[in-house]
């Protein structure tokens, strides 16, 4: 039976008026034919979904849907943020795709899906593994073999994890209370860095940083690749990992905003996960300039900050819009002297997490970023800042401007590390 | 620096985003916050400020409206004040040439433009993509439309335009390059509009149809991003003057004001949150200190000196009315005027037309203090920080005067002071 949440999540679609705003706001429907946009594949396409569900709904599995263009809805959720009427369109699409999917990923998807596994396979063999994702050659051949598209930007493996480096980090600074640090698959196996600047900024603020181990994938990928039943799984998994610290009443902060997102609301809005757990951990979660930005609002932050003379995008990704927390890394940002900050107005980079790596999608997905990397380059930029991993790199291969998270920026005001 | 904002502004619609800039080009961190997109999306892209007054056509809407504001001191331009209603067309006609998207007309003259349905709509200020259309130039119009977009008819266009005494003809074409889409979204067309070889495309096809002397009207998808150019190359490669009439929702035209003013509000350093309803507030008793909306994981409180609520009326959320006709305002409750009277029933079922043929004037709205503060049950200002624009205001009948976005901006610049 689905939860009380996901109910609620659709019968949202009676809101619908059909004002077309989403629509006017998708950006995939905006540069291909192929997908016809929110409305039409939400509200209305879902109206089908429901009628159908009791008469053509095969014993115990999904209802059919009527419009296989869904596989084409990148997740962004940008539709669900301009609607006026509170339809909750990209959850809708999303929970619809894993019934047209039904559990049946094909192999590249439960590949690009599964990011810990990955990072654990990839890192003992680092050098190898960047070889051959940097490699034109062998990149065609996974691209013929598995659909993986030849230019999509795939990071390197760092060859040691995060969790290595918090192992052996000692921390310096007295602290006045204790956060848990929920450092994601990206950060762990991609970014160490990020994660150890992330600690020491916390550290520079009084903060005494657990990391906790273990700590396995959120489930976002599967969850947007439509595998529900692996992607409840992650959820579980992580969340039996973080509990003990929400319940101790830490604080838990993320530097991955979508992976936060799912913590805080998708695991019951979309995964239909009901457990008290949830619940708990849900309400600990921080993205981390959202907590920073609390702190100050507290009066407990350090804006002792150095200047840094740099020109900065910042592009506020799609999933930390879904936060409605507003965009704390531009107020931090405007408390530090002579940083000029650009913000971007373009909706979206295009890479939605792993939808831009496929082959079918690899243009689509950067013709809805082209705005963007036009605007950032016409910033004349130092560096452009951005929430999310796979957007930063995506602004990276498409912009050709170094994407960093506006942590790094933070810490370079503080002295901890420059940029 | 303090944490919080010097305003908060609640809704994007017209209303909102004029109050929003004035504040902010003042110099107060300004925060707007909205449920979704407003009624930018859905309306002409036009402003309209006063077409007609007890039925008749007014000539000159800014003084029409000071005369409507003399004889019903209910009425949102009495409120305003019409001065604020003369600055209000001026800051928004300014501010839309800063970013690139200017609009013409002065207030003191009514343009008559083609509807949708080729009626004479009057209108105060319009953006340059439609300038060339008014009714009162001797241009003969061709309306040109697409077989391939559903929402706008150019025979029906053009047939009433005739029977209201203008010369019009029709033509139809397929929109290049779409030959196999049976039915385009507006957003889809305007994009090829933005592209020159779809415009060179279209003009191909179009060109050796045209009469000299004639006039070009198009659907209003001339361009999401590059407009003025599209308009400026078309007019070149026909050799004749090209104009757009309004479409179904959602409104291109409409878009670009609101893109327009989302990049000026950027620019200056305001805050646009969209996509989050505010659900509750702070007070101290007398004043409005903080707004609460609900985040991902916890409701969140956002510190402000003061409020601008600019929710628009029953059509945007701002009032609902229940199934027992009673209206309330979403955000602080406060108490709603003129709420809908039991409407006439035609075989127990409540008549619609009869509903707008009513006497009775006003939706139901807020009453408000000659600051623009609602009012509370007690006849006084609810809070001594609050502020309220736009459609959410009673004692207006914007569908039958056409007075909406006048009464938006004026109201919408006024609350922003
Ligand atoms: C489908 C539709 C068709 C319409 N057609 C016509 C027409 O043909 N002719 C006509 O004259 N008028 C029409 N209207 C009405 C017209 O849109 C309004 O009169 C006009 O837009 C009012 O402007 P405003 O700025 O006051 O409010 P709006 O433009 O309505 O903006 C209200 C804003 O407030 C936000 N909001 C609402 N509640 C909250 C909350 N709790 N927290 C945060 N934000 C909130 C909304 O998301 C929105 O951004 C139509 C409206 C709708 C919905
Ligand atoms: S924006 Fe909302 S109300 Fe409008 S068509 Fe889309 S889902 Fe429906
Ligand atoms: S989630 Fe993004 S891609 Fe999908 S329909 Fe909504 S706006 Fe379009």
């Amino acid at each position: 039976m689905e939860s009380r949440t996901v109910r609620d999540v659709r019968l949202t679609l009676d809101h619908c008026v059909k004002c077309n705003i989403c629509t006017t706001a998708c950006p995939v429907a905006a540069v291909t034919p192929l997908f016809p946009g929110p409305k039409y594949v939400g509200p209305q396409a879902e109206r089908f979904r429901l009628e159908l569900e009791p008469m053509l709904a095969p014993e115990g599995g999904a209802p059919p849907s009527p419009d296989h263009s869904i596989d084409y809805c990148s997740g962004c959720g940008i539709c669900s943020q301009v609607c006026p009427q509170g339809v909750k369109i990209a959850e809708i699409n999303t929970r619809a795709r894993a019934a047209y999917v039904g559990g049946q990923l094909p192999l590249r998807n439960q590949l690009i899906a599964r990011p810990d596994l990955l990072g654990t396979l990839g890192t003992p063999f680092a050098p190898i593994a960047n070889a051959t994702l940097a490699s034109p050659p062998l990149r065609g051949v996974i691209e013929g073999v598995l659909g993986i598209h030849a230019e999509a930007p795939l990071p390197p493996f760092a060859g040691r994890t995060f969790q290595q480096w918090a192992r052996r980090h000692r921390r310096v600074r007295a602290a006045v209370r204790s956060v848990a640090y929920f450092h994601g698959c990206s950060t762990n196996y991609y970014e160490p860095g990020l994660g150890a600047l992330t600690v020491q900024v916390l550290e520079h603020n009084g903060c005494r940083v657990i990391v906790p181990r273990d700590q396995t994938c959120c489930g976002l990928p599967l969850q947007s690749n439509g595998d529900f039943q692996a992607a409840r799984a992650a959820a579980q998994r992580l969340v039996s990992t973080l509990l003990p610290y929400a319940e101790a009443g830490y604080d838990i902060v993320a530097t991955s905003t979508s992976c936060g997102l799912m913590l805080k609301r998708e695991y019951m809005e979309i995964l239909g996960l009901a457990g008290p757990e949830f619940k708990t951990v849900s309400a600990r979660m921080w993205d981390i300039c959202e907590y920073l930005w609390h702190l100050h609002e507290q009066g407990e932050l350090d804006t002792d900050f150095q200047p840094v003379p740099l020109t900065v995008p910042y592009h506020a990704p799609c999933q930390q819009k879904g936060h409605g927390i507003g965009k704390p890394a531009l107020d931090l940002f405007g408390l530090i002297p002579q940083l000029r900050v650009v913000e971007m107005t373009a909706a979206c980079c295009g890479i939605a997490g792993t939808y831009g790596l496929k082959k079918e999608k690899y243009q689509i997905a950067m013709d809805v970023g082209a705005p963007l990397f036009a605007d950032i380059r016409a910033a004349q930029p130092d560096v452009a800042a951005c929430d999310s991993e796979t957007c930063r790199w995506q602004i990276t291969h498409g912009s050709g401007v170094r994407a960093v998270h506006p942590v790094a920026v933070l810490a370079q005001a503080y002295g901890i590390a420059d940029l | 620096m303090s944490a919080g904002y010097d305003l908060i502004v609640v809704g994007a619609g017209y209303a909102g985003l004029m109050a929003a800039l004035t504040a902010q080009e003042a110099g107060r961190r300004t925060l707007v916050i909205a449920t979704g997109n407003g009624g930018t999306h859905l309306r002409t892209g036009c402003i309209d400020v006063l077409g007609y007054i007890d039925g008749k056509r007014v000539d000159d809407p800014v003084r029409a409206a000071a005369q409507l504001a003399s004889a019903r001191p209910t009425h949102p331009y009495a409120t305003t004040g019409v001065e604020a209603l003369g600055v209000a067309l001026l800051v928004f006609k300014q501010a839309m040439a800063r970013a690139g998207y200017p609009f013409e007309g002065d207030g003191h003259t009514a343009l008559l433009l083609p509807s949708a349905l080729g009626a004479a709509r009057p209108t105060a200020l319009v953006p340059r993509t439609m300038a060339a259309g008014d009714l009162r130039r001797p241009e003969p119009i061709v309306v040109v439309g697409f077989d391939n977009f559903k929402d706008f008819y150019p025979a029906l266009i053009a047939e009433n335009l005739e029977r209201g005494g203008h010369r019009a003809r029709a033509i139809m074409l397929t929109a290049p390059g779409f030959e196999h889409e049976a039915d385009l979204p507006p957003l889809t067309l305007a994009r090829a509009f933005d592209r020159a070889p779809f415009r060179s495309a279209l003009a191909a096809q179009l060109g050796p149809r045209l009469r000299s002397g004639e006039r070009v009207a198009f659907p209003a998808v001339l361009g999401l991003t590059a407009a003025l150019e599209a308009l400026a190359d078309l007019e070149k490669r026909l050799g004749a003057p090209v104009f757009e009439i309004p479409t179904l929702p959602p409104s291109i035209p409409g878009i670009r004001v609101f893109n327009a003013f989302d990049r000026l509000l950027r620019a200056a350093g305001a805050r646009v949150q969209i996509g989050h309803p505010v659900i509750g507030f702070k007070t101290d008793g007398l004043r409005v200190t903080a707004l609460t909306s609900q985040t991902a994981a916890r409701d969140r409180d956002w510190a402000c000196d003061a409020v601008v609520l600019a929710t628009g009326g029953v059509a945007s959320g701002g009032i609902v009315v229940d199934s027992h006709r009673v209206a309330r305002e979403v955000v602080f409750g406060l108490p709603v005027v003129a709420a809908v009277a039991p409407p006439e029933t035609v075989n127990g079922l409540s008549a619609p037309a009869a509903y707008f043929e009513r006497p009775t004037p006003s939706l139901p709205g807020l009453a408000v203090d000659a600051a623009l503060r609602p009012l509370d049950a007690t006849g006084t200002a609810a809070y001594l920080n609050l502020y309220a624009a736009g459609a959410l205001l009673t004692g207006a009948e914007p569908w039958r005067e056409k007075s909406s976005e006048g009464i938006s901006l004026a109201s919408g610049w006024r609350a922003g002071q």
